[in-house]
């Protein structure tokens, strides 16, 4: 099989031994979106959707819904929830058609997602193998629940990932480099030597290796493992294979993004529901005398006529029209925020948002940036999505 | 319409009052409303009555006034209009009046915002006026919803935290020697700009206290005036103005639209403009609010209000002085009851009585501003010598 396109994600907050963190509003649906959105007009050729992670949400949530309407596809794409670290996303890839979309997201840190386009395209994946053992080293409980790790490093690297590995392996000879998913770049160096890697361990991982190899011409056998668990396939870079990343300079994430005092946010979700379109897939109102509405409203705020008003989605690119900074301890929210109306560039169309990926206060009146999909807030424990502001990058 | 006169106001002392219930507020008000009218008032000629609360916390609104107060007789309706509701609720009570349809009326606002825990008070109180689906979960504070009309003025018009600092310092002088002031104590210039932040540019000192309170007044028709005082104040205009819930959907954030449509109304009405008030109480629920709102009801040019500050015009003393109860700021801010409770200022200040008293005050405005930054409602008064 071979890949089309390639994008790549990184949050921009990092923890205190220096990995990629989620912001607070930040989840497995945001991630998707955010390294899916990269592929731009690509996305016009997706038949099919797979969601592949090891740490869903939620076992029945809202995340194939959010990724569809963030990704501005139709609703009734078909999309696929895979539960997986790094050798179900390269099991996934190799069983796509052409015109699928596979989102990897990996949610705790080192945290990180990618999106590959099955279908014609400069990298070729075969020569498939697959090992499996029983090494319960790890486990990943149910969602929210603390990961177990039986105490005993060396079981997992020399009963798991070496012998694994070692099994896998076999065809990386010669000029064909041995990359290994699953385990960080370190961990890699130690399993076989002159293996790389990279930081990311689990669904993201061999997304974000593809990605690099991309930019090689060099063959290379692509091992991914997790417990006694391993797929392996040879990777051959032909041509040119678009790669879009997004990774901005890291800002210290603060110790935990939990709110200080905590309070139920009151919810409606009848009222989610029907502004969900409009909200998620950031879609004006257009009436018939051309003028957008966002968000949507009963009567055209230029020309007043009361009629039903089409959806049509806005562009990203908006400047700072007033902001200001809650310091306050607002029960139920992460404090401080700031929030901001930014005029989103050449409709005559205002967004009320959050200001995400920079520290608050940070970005004054005049700011350039841009909408980017987020979880705003989770009121009775239901996650509620809509648009965030995030400035562009100062320059040093 | 006929000619409606203010003939009692009264209030009861605002603040934290943990030992009052919110019957006992309403009580107290009405109490005080019938003791300020010159020859009395029968309870009994009340013809009907409006009651300005925003959010109940101890069940059915127009009950806790017609049960609470023995006016089971007469119909009571419950007024809300967010932080506008106090004027609003005159307006409707003028119209009743004005419009022949009675002689007597009763408006008492109130609001009891310290019967609920602090997280309840955030999240329940601002339901009731956020778009539910999309700004309620941003978290638009109520002083984030004011910042950012602030913010955009600073920006547009040069204003400095210091120019919002003169607001609170004047206000709180002002109702550091009002009997009836939740916060009875000056501030220094310096004490408001070091206060803790609450929603920048705001800090702590530049906002309202959660306030406890009630108050009334009793409109009579020009034909029974007599009955009850020789020192009427004439109620001469009102106004309602609204403007976009969302702030998206506003078009101008460096102004209160909402405020420039009531003070229209209201001037036309009366048939004066603001060249003409000599004393005003203005909604300063955060500092910034007041000063904006010098522009939005024409004491001053666009762009000038800092000016103003600077050259203290709306000190008591100045050109128009704004605020001389101590405002929101220091008064205190119980919703249902504060436009009531500025026009108990005015009464007073027409009729020479008030504590700060504007020499010679002829004509006085009332307003408040209030939701997302989407009503407003002014009441413009003149005094006996009308």
């Amino acid at each position: 099989m071979q890949i089309a396109a390639l994008a790549t994600y990184r949050p921009t907050w990092a923890d205190a031994r220096g990995r990629r963190t989620l912001g607070s509003d930040e989840d497995v649906a945001t991630l998707a979106v955010s390294a899916g959105r990269l592929l731009g007009g690509r996305l016009t050729s997706v038949q099919r959707v797979v969601l592949v992670t090891r740490r869903p949400d939620a076992l029945l949530g809202t995340a194939p819904e959010v990724v569809l309407e963030g990704l501005g596809l139709d609703p009734s794409t078909p999309l696929v929830e895979q539960i997986g670290g790094a050798p179900a996303t390269l099991e996934t890839l190799l069983g796509s058609a052409e015109g699928t979309l596979v989102l990897a997201v990996d949610p705790v840190a080192p945290a990180a997602s990618a999106a590959a386009l099955v279908g014609p395209g400069g990298i070729t994946l075969d020569g498939r193998a697959g090992a499996r053992h029983s090494v319960p080293v790890r486990t990943v409980p149910l969602p929210g629940a603390t990961d177990l790790t039986y105490d005993d490093p060396r079981l997992l690297r020399e009963g798991g990932w070496k012998r694994v590995v070692r099994e896998l392996a076999g065809s990386a000879e010669g000029e064909r480099h041995l990359v290994i998913a699953g385990v960080t770049a370190a961990d890699a160096a130690k399993i076989a030597r002159g293996a790389s890697g990279v930081a990311e361990t689990e669904a993201a991982a061999p997304l974000l290796l593809l990605a690099r190899l991309a930019g090689s011409r060099s063959p290379a056998r692509l091992v991914a493992v997790e417990n006694g668990h391993g797929v392996a396939v040879d990777v051959t870079v032909a041509g040119a294979v678009p790669v879009l990343a997004a990774e901005r300079s890291a800002h210290p994430a603060p110790v935990t993004w939990a709110p200080s005092v905590a309070a139920d946010i009151p919810a409606s979700p009848a009222a989610y529901a029907r502004a969900f379109e409009a909200k998620v897939g950031l879609k004006a109102g257009v009436c018939s005398c051309g003028e957008l509405n966002y968000p949507p409203r009963a009567q055209c705020q230029s020309c007043g006529v009361l009629e039903p008003q089409r959806l049509q989605p806005l562009p990203r690119a908006a400047t700072v029209y007033s902001v200001v900074t809650v310091r306050a301890n607002v029960p139920g929210k992460t404090v401080p925020y700031s929030l901001a109306v930014v005029d989103v560039d050449g409709t005559g169309v205002r967004v009320l948002a959050h200001v995400t990926d920079d520290p608050p206060g940070a970005a004054p009146i005049g700011s350039p940036g841009e909408l980017v999909l987020r979880r705003v807030a989770t009121r009775a424990g239901v996650p509620d999505y809509g648009y965030a502001f995030q400035p562009e990058e100062q320059q040093a | 319409m006929r000619d409606v006169a203010m003939v009692g106001a009264g209030m009861i002392p605002f603040g934290e009052l943990f030992d009052q219930s919110i019957k006992d507020m309403v009580s107290g008000a009405f109490a005080a409303t019938l003791a300020s009218v010159d020859k009395g008032m029968p309870v009994g000629d009340i013809q009907a009555a409006w009651f300005g609360e925003v959010q109940s916390v101890d069940g059915f609104p127009a009950g806790l006034l017609a049960d609470t107060c023995g006016l089971l007789d007469i119909p009571v309706t419950r007024v809300e209009n967010a932080c506008a509701t106090g004027n609003d609720a005159i307006r409707n009570a003028l119209y009743a009046v004005g419009g022949g349809y009675v002689d007597v009326a009763l408006v008492v606002g109130t609001d009891k915002v310290r019967d609920t825990s602090a997280a309840s008070t955030f999240w329940d109180w601002m339901s009731t006026n956020r778009d539910m689906a999309w700004d309620l979960p941003l978290g638009l504070i109520s002083p984030a919803s004011f910042a950012l009309h602030v913010a955009r003025y600073m920006h547009e018009f040069g204003a400095t935290r210091e120019h919002l600092a003169r607001v609170v310092v004047k206000n709180h002088r002002n109702g550091a020697r009002n009997p009836y002031a939740h916060l009875r104590f000056e501030v220094s210039m310096e004490q408001v700009l070091n206060a803790p932040p609450v929603v920048e540019p705001f800090g702590l000192l530049d906002c309202v206290p959660q306030s406890d309170g009630a108050a009334g007044v009793l409109l009579v028709s020009r034909d029974v005036v007599d009955r009850y005082t020789d020192k009427p104040v004439w109620v001469r205009g009102v106004g309602t103005g609204m403007d976009r819930i969302m702030h998206a959907h506003k078009t101008d954030l460096s102004s209160f639209a909402a405020t420039r449509k009531a003070a229209k109304q209201a001037f036309a009405m009366a048939g004066i403009g603001p060249q003409d008030i000599d004393v005003a109480e203005v909604h300063d629920c955060f500092s910034g609010v007041e000063m904006m709102t010098y522009e939005d009801l024409g004491f001053c040019d666009r762009g000038e209000a800092p000016r103003l500050l600077e050259k203290e015009e709306t000190s008591i003393g100045g050109r128009i002085p704004v605020n001389p109860s101590g405002g929101l700021k220091s008064k205190g801010h119980p919703p249902g009851a504060t436009g009531v409770a500025q026009c108990t200022e005015l009464f007073e200040q027409l009729r020479g009585d008030a504590v700060n008293q504007v020499d010679g005050a002829r004509w006085a405005l009332a307003h408040n501003v209030g939701g997302p930054t989407a009503v407003s409602a002014i009441t413009i008064l003149e005094g006996p010598r009308g």
